[in-house]
């Protein structure tokens, strides 16, 4: 499939996803009209089955419930999910889920 | 001596907090707010320790601490205000005496019971910020939503690993911890039993969330209102995301698109298993009080042994293979017992049966 690359994409990592993706951030153009879907998508092609596996529950395409999905600082849960819309220079990061403290 | 109305400071409360007074945010009227100031603790284990030690340590007048367990020896590593000799005694019993000798003249109010929806507005009603300590998702949320409700500020603060997260929760300005960390299920997070933990992400962690509970009192904005930071030692950053309060979320939402689903709170959960042994943890329904004398005439004369005899919590054994301790709410926390009903049946033999206390307060 040809992908017109139309807006950037900020992808922010921390964490368990820092180390396996390796890096900080990320600066991605996708088509126009991408979701958070596409994005997923598209970073687990990239950064291969471990970033797969940490994203999604095992063996579905259902998003690992205990991390949260932000875009410009709102969950994703609160907007349209996975098929929130992505739009130039938004920024999108990924919360590990950091449940201790005793 | 009533919070609240405090109109002066003595001379040696003026010379005991002498290097914050100099600062040029606190000063004597700033000292004096921070005497005047009501603050709950939810949890007094990692990071509960030392924002425990802090906020006494600067002078808060009044501290509440709500925690339901008691001190084990891997406990010690980054929970600095136990130590060997009270393996076994309530977590809340020893930090309160332990804060008391620290400073003098503040108020340590300790309560050994399991924050959770039912129970969160009673206990955090009248405070005026909220900080916490605390290892669930669950009890996070029963106080966040008690703190939107009752309009309460809340500094939120988690650890694992090397890193964490804080963030401060201000009722009406900000996202709350639900529209930021939406529905994560305790059951599938790493906790710091598995994961492990490093003492110095907790004071860092600690030292922050401290340090917004003092600006909410001396009248300033917190620093991190509207956002999370995220601080990680394994790389040595400190990134702050934005975060935005959501118009559709359940608790703080404008235009919530749904009634809030009730927390829910099990009678009996599991927790980290302890040198190879299952722990379980009972949590009845309401919290009641137990006479200690009577819980410890009881195990005495049906076989127990008694290890700890704390004012607000005993543990003992079987001289087999049970360990337990029964916190004067009447919360249980059982070791090396098979099976949920096995410890349901260890729990009623003592609590129902025992100590005659109506199954309706249990179940």
């Amino acid at each position: 499939m040809e992908i017109f690359l139309k807006v950037k994409v900020i992808v922010k990592y921390f964490a368990t996803i820092r180390e396996i993706v390796g890096k900080r951030e990320d600066i991605l153009e996708m088509d126009e009209k991408s979701t958070v879907k596409d994005l997923l998508v598209y970073l687990s092609r990239i950064n291969g089955e471990k970033f797969k596996e940490y994203i999604y529950k095992v063996g579905t395409e259902r998003l690992n419930e205990n991390l949260q999905f932000l875009v410009d600082g709102r969950n994703i849960n609160t907007l349209n999910g996975i098929n929130t819309e992505l739009h130039d220079r938004c920024k999108f990061v990924i919360i590990p889920p950091v449940g201790g403290g005793s | 001596m009533s919070i609240n109305d405090e109109k002066n400071l003595s001379d040696k409360e003026i010379e005991f907090y002498s290097r914050q007074i100099v600062l040029k945010d606190v000063g004597y009227n700033g000292q004096l707010k921070l005497k005047n100031a009501k603050v709950c603790l939810v949890g007094v284990g990692g990071l509960g320790c030392p924002i425990a030690t802090q906020l006494i340590a600067m002078g808060i007048g009044y501290l509440r601490l709500i925690d339901r367990d008691v001190i084990e020896l891997s406990n010690l590593q980054r929970q600095h205000l136990y130590s060997p000799k009270f393996i076994g005694y309530p977590k809340v019993e020893v930090a309160s005496n332990r804060l008391k000798e620290l400073n003098p003249y503040i108020r340590v109010d300790p309560f050994p019971i399991s924050l959770h929806e039912r129970n969160a507005e009673e206990l955090l009603r009248g405070m005026d910020v909220v900080i916490d300590g605390l290892d669930s998702a669950r009890a996070r949320y029963a106080i966040n939503r008690a703190c939107i409700k009752l309009k309460i500020p809340y500094i939120h603060g988690s650890v694992i690993t090397t890193f964490g997260n804080v963030s401060a929760i201000i009722p009406n300005e900000t996202p709350c911890l639900e529209c930021f960390y939406g529905d994560i299920k305790d059951e599938d997070l790493p906790t710091c039993a598995t994961a492990g933990v490093h003492p110095s992400i907790i004071g860092i962690i600690a030292s922050i969330q401290v340090s917004e509970v003092i600006r909410v009192i001396l009248g300033e904005k917190p620093l991190l209102m509207n956002k999370l930071l995220h601080c990680d030692l394994q790389y040595m950053t400190f990134e702050e995301m934005n975060i935005s309060r959501s118009e559709s979320c359940l608790v703080c939402g404008q235009k919530p698109a749904a009634q809030s689903v009730p927390i829910k709170q099990e009678l009996v959960e599991e927790l980290c298993g302890r040198s190879g042994k299952r722990v379980y943890m009972v949590i009845p329904r309401e919290t009641f009080e137990i006479s200690m004398s009577d819980l410890n005439e009881f195990l005495r004369n049906n076989g127990f042994k008694i290890q700890v005899k704390a004012n607000l919590g005993i543990t003992f054994n079987n001289n087999k293979e049970i360990t337990s301790s029964i916190l004067k709410s009447g919360i249980a926390i059982v070791e090396g017992v098979e099976n949920m009903n096995d410890v349901l049946d260890f729990y009623n033999k003592i609590i129902v049966d025992g100590l005659g206390i109506h199954q309706s307060h249990i179940k």
